[in-house]
């Protein structure tokens, strides 16, 4: 494998190509016309224009990419997460191409994809999933029987979906027939398909999936698993490993469970399977992502296994690189998400030019950012800025670590959560670990509301910057460069980005 | 001095005085008050002090927006108002502001003057280009706030036309 593209952006890309460096691979970018000055184009050995700003006609353009990678006469495509990354089309499509898919296999991510043969999956595995219906939804008195067996409330969910996009909860039998008609035109919409199945709605249950790799010869290893109950509409902010809410005794069935559907299905790659643990501590199969995700660093600072290394030598034939055995636990890590929303509206994504972006470094802090104080983010993509990870030798250490690396981050243009973050980080019930995936929203984010906050302080430093001429002017980074002036002051590479001894000479060899 | 600082919908007004020494201040923001001294950093960024207690801060500009961090203590992205100004979100529709900071280098109109939509009221010098800066609305100009020389920033309100009222 001697040259790899790189089918992403933002922090995703960056994060596959400081991989694909340290294993001596040349890599190729691709970005859309806004991106061409992008961080992960600046990181690539090559970079590509695959098209103009809307995903659809770029980062979702599987003919695009595929045409891109063999231009660049790459030998493999890596996926990512989001965007073409459990699309079966695009892996099959880059296999017939004769490229290797850095990640399952094309059937593997059409079996996982539909929820309701994931299910099946994971019946067939004896691991517990669910209680729910999968019938068909056109027999409206069968799914109404289903409902009131299982007991109210009941979620509709789409059989091509995931991570609950286009659910609708349903109390009570009136409810059911309009929540069915609403889930199967959403799902259509959104997947291609008005298949929908039904799940019982678990009282305040807790997020918690177990990380998996696979070498699609037999072998399944586990690494353990995230808490990801801190969220908010399905979107996760603040993961963690482990679990404070898992007994030893829990934790062995977990894991137990994860590797026997990854057995089940001869998985190759890594991937996720994720569970919800209801308030007795029993625990319940949700559905497989069949890739890399947004929180696996929590992982690899908890186990010191870089699972997208493990990616590539699973992809080269070479297996995953380790054995059960050798993944022993050290200590804790709390991932926390910045991203540009205004949390004090709706976290409403924001837009804009990022005056300054700096994020701390230290000894056990790791950031896996994206984009640097110069770089813009748009409404196009997700408004990711980075993603900031601590660990510690226990949980409390690990989360009085994130709390201070948040204190001192700072991110000036776009409104960003990191203010939501840092106050998020200090409640007692999440130093506690006492929350469910509801808790955000029903107990936090209404706290929050009524807070009265003081911000003398801050004017205080506003008008000293008046009076004394402090302040930077951020008017003017230079656009399509992104190579900022004076205030965007940049993140000194951390660790993972400055092996220069494995890069290769003539680097850069520009835009195709 | 003072200074105007507004939140969302909170007006912060801090009094700043000089102090005995450079670089130090005396300060009255809502219920805080004291002697401040910095010490700058680089660029955007200060220490402040007051008596024992020290706060790292960091400040950024950008147009009439004060982006502002002070570890420890969060961020706050204040809007800054001055004399003959008003924050953009006061604007009204006959308000003519500057697109980007620059000077004035041209005042074409005089209080009291009808103008017609559309007409070239100042020009605004930035980057070596000539930006003119025209009404709005028609109707006649209720007051001119920036004279030839003056320096504005982007947002900054330059004068004001009160609208006719159209007749369709």
């Amino acid at each position: 494998m001697k040259k790899v593209l790189v089918a992403n952006r933002g922090e995703i890309a960056c994060r596959v190509l400081a991989a694909l460096r340290e294993e001596g691979i040349r890599s190729v970018a691709v970005h859309s016309d806004v991106d061409a000055g992008a961080l992960h184009v600046r990181r690539a050995d090559e970079a590509l224009a695959i098209g103009p700003a809307p995903a659809a006609e770029s980062y979702l353009s599987i003919e695009r990419i595929v045409s891109a990678a063999r231009h660049a006469g790459a030998d493999a495509v890596h996926p990512g997460y989001g965007f073409l990354a459990e699309n079966a089309d695009f892996a099959r499509a880059v296999e017939d191409a004769g490229l290797v898919f850095i990640g399952p296999r094309p059937e593997t991510i059409r079996l996982l994809g539909d929820k309701r043969r994931a299910r099946e999956v994971a019946r067939s595995a004896k691991v517990p999933v669910v209680p729910g219906w999968e019938g068909d939804a056109s027999d409206r008195g069968g799914a109404a029987r289903a409902a009131e067996a299982m007991g109210w409330p009941v979620l509709v969910k789409a059989a091509l979906g995931g991570g609950g996009k286009g659910m609708q909860r349903v109390s009570r039998r009136e409810e059911l027939d309009a929540a069915l008609d609403a889930a199967q035109r959403v799902a259509r919409a959104s997947f291609g398909s008005a298949e929908v199945y039904l799940e019982k709605a678990i009282v305040e249950p807790r997020h918690v999936e177990v990380q998996i790799l696979g070498d699609g010869e037999g072998t399944v290893v586990h690494l353990f698993e995230r808490e990801c109950s801190l969220q908010r509409r399905h979107q996760k902010i603040i993961e963690e490993s482990p679990s404070p809410a898992l007994s030893a005794k829990a934790r062995k069935a977990l894991v137990k469970a994860a590797v026997a559907i990854g057995e089940a299905v001869g998985y190759r790659s890594a991937g996720t399977c994720e569970f919800l643990l209801d308030q007795s501590g029993d625990f319940w199969f949700l559905e497989v992502n069949a890739r890399i995700q947004v929180e696996h660093p929590v992982t690899e600072l908890v186990t010191g296994k870089d699972l997208v290394r493990a990616q590539l030598h699973v992809a080269r034939g070479e297996g995953i690189g380790f054995e059960q055995e050798d993944v022993q636990p050290r200590g804790a890590a709390v991932e926390a998400r910045v991203y540009a929303e205004d949390a004090d509206h709706g976290f409403l994504p924001q837009a804009g030019r990022l005056l300054r972006v700096e994020l701390p470094g230290g000894p056990w802090i790791r950031v896996d950012a994206g984009v640097a104080g110069g770089d813009a983010v748009t409404v196009h993509y997700d408004p990711m800025i980075a993603k900031v990870i601590a660990h510690g030798p226990d949980r409390a250490s690990a989360w009085r670590r994130l709390a201070r690396a948040l204190d001192a981050a700072v991110v000036h243009g776009p409104v960003s959560n990191l203010d939501f973050l840092r106050w998020l980080v200090r409640r007692e019930d999440v130093l506690a670990g006492e929350f469910s995936t509801e808790s955000i929203e029903t107990v936090m984010l209404p706290e929050r509301a009524k807070r009265a906050a003081s911000h003398d302080l801050l004017a205080v430093a506003a008008a000293l910057a008046e009076r004394f001429d402090l302040a930077a002017d951020g008017a003017g980074p230079s656009a399509a460069g992104g190579s900022g002036s004076g205030a965007s002051l940049r993140r000194a590479p951390g660790p993972f980005e400055s092996l220069a001894g494995w890069r290769h000479p003539g680097l850069r060899g520009g835009n195709a | 001095m003072k200074v105007v600082l507004r939140l969302g919908a909170d007006v912060h007004e801090v009094e700043i005085d000089d102090a005995a020494s450079p670089l130090e201040a005396r300060i009255t923001a809502g219920a805080l008050s004291g002697e401040f001294r910095v010490t700058p950093l680089g660029p955007g960024r200060f220490r402040m002090s007051s008596g024992a207690r020290t706060w790292l801060a960091c400040v950024d500009r950008e147009g009439a927006l004060r982006h502002v961090t002070v570890e420890g203590e969060g961020e706050a992205r204040f809007e800054r108002e001055t004399k003959g100004r008003r924050a953009a979100r006061d604007a009204h529709p006959g308000d003519l502001s500057s697109p980007m900071p620059g000077t004035v280098v041209k005042v074409l109109a005089k209080v009291g003057d009808i103008v017609a939509r559309g007409q070239n009221l100042l020009v605004v010098e930035a980057m070596k280009m000539e930006i003119q800066v025209s009404a709005p609305a028609a109707g006649w100009v209720r007051a001119i706030h920036a004279a030839e020389g003056d320096p504005c920033d982007a947002g900054q309100i330059l004068a004001e036309v009160e609208p006719a009222e159209e007749t369709t």
